[in-house]
Order: structure tokens, then sequence, then C-alpha cells
């Protein structure tokens, strides 16, 4: 065993543990920029908040202003609390990630897409690529 | 001030105060106080009196004053000093998690050395609560009397780490760790290192085995001191044979220090080092930059058809590409212009108003820090850096500025970081 000699590693475990909780990785990402840029030379502390980013919790202990995400069946939204009465809370800015299994996206269509470069790695750094 | 009496006994005396011993046998952290001998305690800094007859003491404020029943020193304290001696140590480092009064023991040690005829010196470590030089240095003070605080000696050596913690400055620390822990070796009898309290996770445990590592490098005979509240260190020393290592209880009186209180009493010795300002003014041309991409490359003429955003470029070596200083960063369109333009692919893109406010140490042809100063500004055109400096350094000759991770505003409040790697 060896000791990490930068805290940046941690913060990539703490942005996966997002990932397999099912929360939007976007907006932690956000955060977790924000927070650095904030304090860089303290990861740890950077790490401490990202870990503490997000806390679940019932409805009703919701207040106006909250940036929520709530998970319905296949459908996750993402949006800010604008009012709360004695039935129901009022959500605004909704944003709505659901998952689909298929798409036909067509050929001559001129939109733009992102394409994520799983072999980054062994194509900047060949030498750093593990053989296995 | 009220003029008291204070009967035998012990007495802890909280900051901000101020006490004068009229008259009476009155002795503190190992020190014996003169007859009308005066003595400042900052805020957030305690002392425990220790009153051997009735004393006439002038104190400010009365209320901060507490009379407990044992003295607050453990009395393990007392043998380590005997033990240095009849052992010939000639390095002591302190080990303890944070408020367990490290720099308070090194105070004691101090004192009951110098009683011994000894000539001690303190390296203090503790970037981020310094007392010997400001914060984002080590310091190193030899001793010739007793102290009641580290921050009433000056420091003799100063090295320039950049920024409160370790973090992120792990290989800066351990050079100066090495450079003035040999300065103290060849100008006193025997070196005090008094070490931050990061002794946890990853980062603590490998500063604190680094030192070690290092100070058997240097050929020192040295031991390790333990302030623990239990055992919760005693992972640092596994490896070391008994008779390195010397466990001590923490003082009862140790009392923790909230992050409003540090940050307070960092403001504190950062005016008091930069208490009267001057400004210099350094010619790109006749300094170099340490720790920076600034000034590192091939200045690069501007071509007319690029942005007026742009207002200093250099090309840096092989992969690192261009180091760009602007008004604004770049936009995109900037950016991808400025590659086309000189077939590069990689653009270090600074902001004009980035070096506003960052603490540098200001170095001489020996590579020894004149003292630190504060950036005003940066003129890119007429390629002047413009530095705020604690009076007196005005003239001395600056060859090298060193870069930190640290700004502070002009009325000496701190102002935030600098992104290690951005400038």
């Amino acid at each position: 065993m060896t000791y990490k000699e930068s805290e940046f590693p941690q913060m990539l475990e703490v942005l996966v543990d997002y990932i397999k909780k099912g929360i939007p990785i976007d907006e932690i990402v956000s955060y977790a920029y924000k927070l650095y840029k904030n304090v860089p030379i303290y990861v740890g502390i950077v790490n401490m908040c990202l870990e503490n980013l997000v806390k679940e919790q019932n409805v009703i202990q919701l207040k106006k202003g909250d940036f929520v995400i709530i998970k319905d069946k296949n459908v996750t939204y993402r949006a800010v609390v604008e009012k709360i009465d004695k039935n129901n809370v009022y959500l605004k800015n909704v944003k709505i990630i659901s998952d689909k299994k298929t798409l036909k996206v067509r050929i001559d269509n001129k939109q733009k897409v992102y394409k994520i470069e799983k072999d980054v790695l062994g194509k900047l750094w060949p030498s750093l690529k593990s053989k296995k | 001030m009220q003029q008291k009496t204070f009967q035998k006994g012990i007495y802890i005396i909280s900051g901000p105060n101020k006490i004068k011993v009229v008259s009476g046998e009155v002795e503190a952290i190992g020190k014996k106080f003169q007859e009308q001998e005066k003595v400042f305690i900052p805020e957030g800094k305690r002392i425990p009196l220790e009153v051997g007859t009735d004393a006439i003491i002038e104190i400010d404020d009365q209320n901060l004053v507490e009379k407990i029943q044992a003295r607050t020193i453990p009395e393990d304290w007392d043998k380590v000093v005997d033990y240095l001696i009849s052992k010939k140590i000639n390095s002591v480092i302190i080990f303890g998690e944070v408020d367990t009064g490290k720099t308070f023991f090194s105070t004691y040690i101090v004192n009951k050395l110098l009683t011994k005829n000894l000539v001690p010196s303190v390296l203090d470590c503790d970037t981020g609560q310094s007392d010997i030089g400001p914060p984002s240095t080590l310091g190193l003070a030899v001793f010739k009397k007793p102290v009641l605080f580290m921050t009433e000696v000056e420091p003799e050596k100063l090295y320039f780490v950049g920024s409160h913690s370790p973090s992120e400055h792990f290989l800066y620390y351990l050079c100066g760790f090495v450079k003035l822990v040999k300065y103290g070796m060849e100008n006193s009898d025997i070196v005090i290192i008094d070490t931050p309290g990061w002794v946890l996770g990853d980062g603590g445990r490998m500063l604190r085995s680094s030192e070690i590592e290092l100070l058997r490098s240097l050929g020192t005979n040295f031991v390790v001191i333990l302030l623990q509240r239990k055992n919760e260190v005693e992972h640092l020393v596994l490896t070391l044979p008994e008779d390195k290592v010397i466990k001590l209880t923490v003082s009862k009186k140790a009392s923790s220090t909230s992050p409003e209180e540090r940050k307070k009493l960092r403001e504190f010795v950062y005016k008091k080092y930069f208490f009267q300002l001057e400004k210099i003014v350094l010619n790109f041309n006749n300094v170099k930059t340490d720790r920076v991409y600034f000034l590192t490359g091939q200045k690069l003429r501007i071509e007319k058809n690029i942005s007026s955003n742009i207002l200093w470029m250099e090309k840096l070596p092989g992969f690192e590409g261009l180091y760009i200083v602007s008004k604004k960063l770049l936009s995109q369109k900037e950016n991808e212009l400025i590659k086309k333009i000189y077939d590069v692919r990689k653009i270090k893109n600074v902001v004009k108003n980035d070096f506003n406010g960052v603490i540098v140490s200001l170095l001489d042809q020996t590579y020894e820090v004149v003292c630190l100063g504060i950036i005003e500004e940066v003129d890119f055109v007429n390629e002047k850096i413009y530095i705020f400096v604690p009076k007196g350094n005005k003239n001395k000759v600056v060859k090298i500025i060193q870069f930190g991770s640290l700004k502070l505003t002009l009325d000496i409040k701190e102002a935030g970081f600098v992104e290690p790697g951005l400038l």
C-alpha cells in the first residue's frame, strides 16, 4: 500500500457513488467544480462537502427554493420548489430525465451529438494503458 | 489597567489581555517573569500563570482570569528535558492532532532548555497557524532568552510554502523542511520541530512519515514526541525503536480553536508582518519567476489581426502550448483563431486580475527569502510588476519572485486562493 499524494481520486469515488444512486451527475459535477474553484488548495474539504451535498428527505420537509431530484418509476425529475400549500408541493423549472430503450436519429439530421471516448487513455497515453 | 493581588496558585489568563507583574514570583510556560515585565496575550491565546508567592499584577480585563486548582502542565513534561540532554538529542519532532498544545509544549521545552544553558531553535511547520513568521511559510528561530509566545521572536530563516496547508504543496513543504532543519542544526544545539495537526488519512500519514525519513537522512539524533489524549497518533511511530519515541499526555487545559478564531489568528500574524507597506516595482526583464508558467516561456509578439483582449503571450515548451494573459477569459472563437494562427493545440489562458492580491515570496540571488509581498497588479504593457512589501525592504535586491496560492487584500484580510498551476 502507498498513500495517495492527491485527494482528487476520492472526488471520483464520490461522483461514482452518486451515479450508483441514480442521481443526475451533471448537477453534482457542476457543484464539485464550483466548490473546487472556491477552495482549490483544499480538495479534501471539497470531497467532504460533496459527500454531504445530496440528502434524502421527506416531501414534508421541503422549503421554497430547494433544488430537488424526484424519481418516479422510469422518470427522474429535477426541479426547484416554487410554493407549498396544505396538500401539495409545487415545482418550477422542471426537467425530465427519462429512460428510453431505443431512439432513431436520421443520418441527414444536422443535429450534433457528443460521443464519449471510452478509450481516451489508450489514445492519448498508450503507455499507461493496462494490457488486460 | 487595574492592579490586583494574586494569591499563590494557578490562573488561566485569556486573550486579548495585557498584564504587568509589579511584584512577586510569577512563572508561565517555564518562563520566570521579571518585576515590571509586561505581556500582551493575543485573542485566541491563553497562558497559565503560576504564582509562587502572593503577587501584585496589573491586568487589562479581570473577567478573562480563571483560578484553577491544579497545574496545567503534566508532570511527564518536566522529565523530557533531562532525557533530551542525557541522550544528546539534537532534533525533536512533535506530533499531535490539532489543539493538543504542540506550540505550547514547544515553548515550554525551549524555556526549560535555556535554563540548562543550551541554545534551542524552533522550526514552526504549521503554515496555517504560524507563530514564527507569517502564515504560508515555514519559519525557524534561534532562542537566546525565554518567551511566552513564539510570535514574540523574529524568524531567522523563512521558507515559503505558499499555502495554509501542505495539501497540494507537499513537495515544497518537504523541501523547506530539509532546508530549515539543516540550518537549525548548524546554528543551535537542538531543533524543536512543531508540526501541523494533520496526522490522519493519506496526507497526514505520508507527511509525518516523510519527515521522519528526512530526519534520518539528515543524520540527526532525533526523537519523536507524541502529544496524545489516548493513542491517536501512535500509528505514526510503529516502525521506530522505543527510545526514539516519547509519549506525553496533553495538557488538561489545551482548548480547541474554532476555524473562525484560526482565521483571526492568521490575520493577526499577517497584520503584524505587513504592518506598514511600501510599493516596489520589478521589471519583467530583471526578475525570474518560480512556481508559475508566467515568464518561463518565449515572449511572442501579439499579431494585429487577433483580439485586443490579449495582453501578453508566451510560447511554452513542448506540449504546454501558448500562455496567454487577457483582460477577460478568451471566447471559444478567440481560442480557435489563436490556435490556428500560432499552430498550437493548447492554450493556457490567465486573466490579468488573477495576479492581483497574490502572496509572493521575494528571493535574492542565493535563493533566500528577502520578504513576502502582495502583488498589487501586473502591467503587461510596460512589463512591470507592482508589489507591496513590508517597510524596510524597498531597496533590497530581488532576483526571483516565488508565487503562492493565497490572496490577501491590501488591508490584510484573506481574499481566497489561487488554483495551483493557474498562473
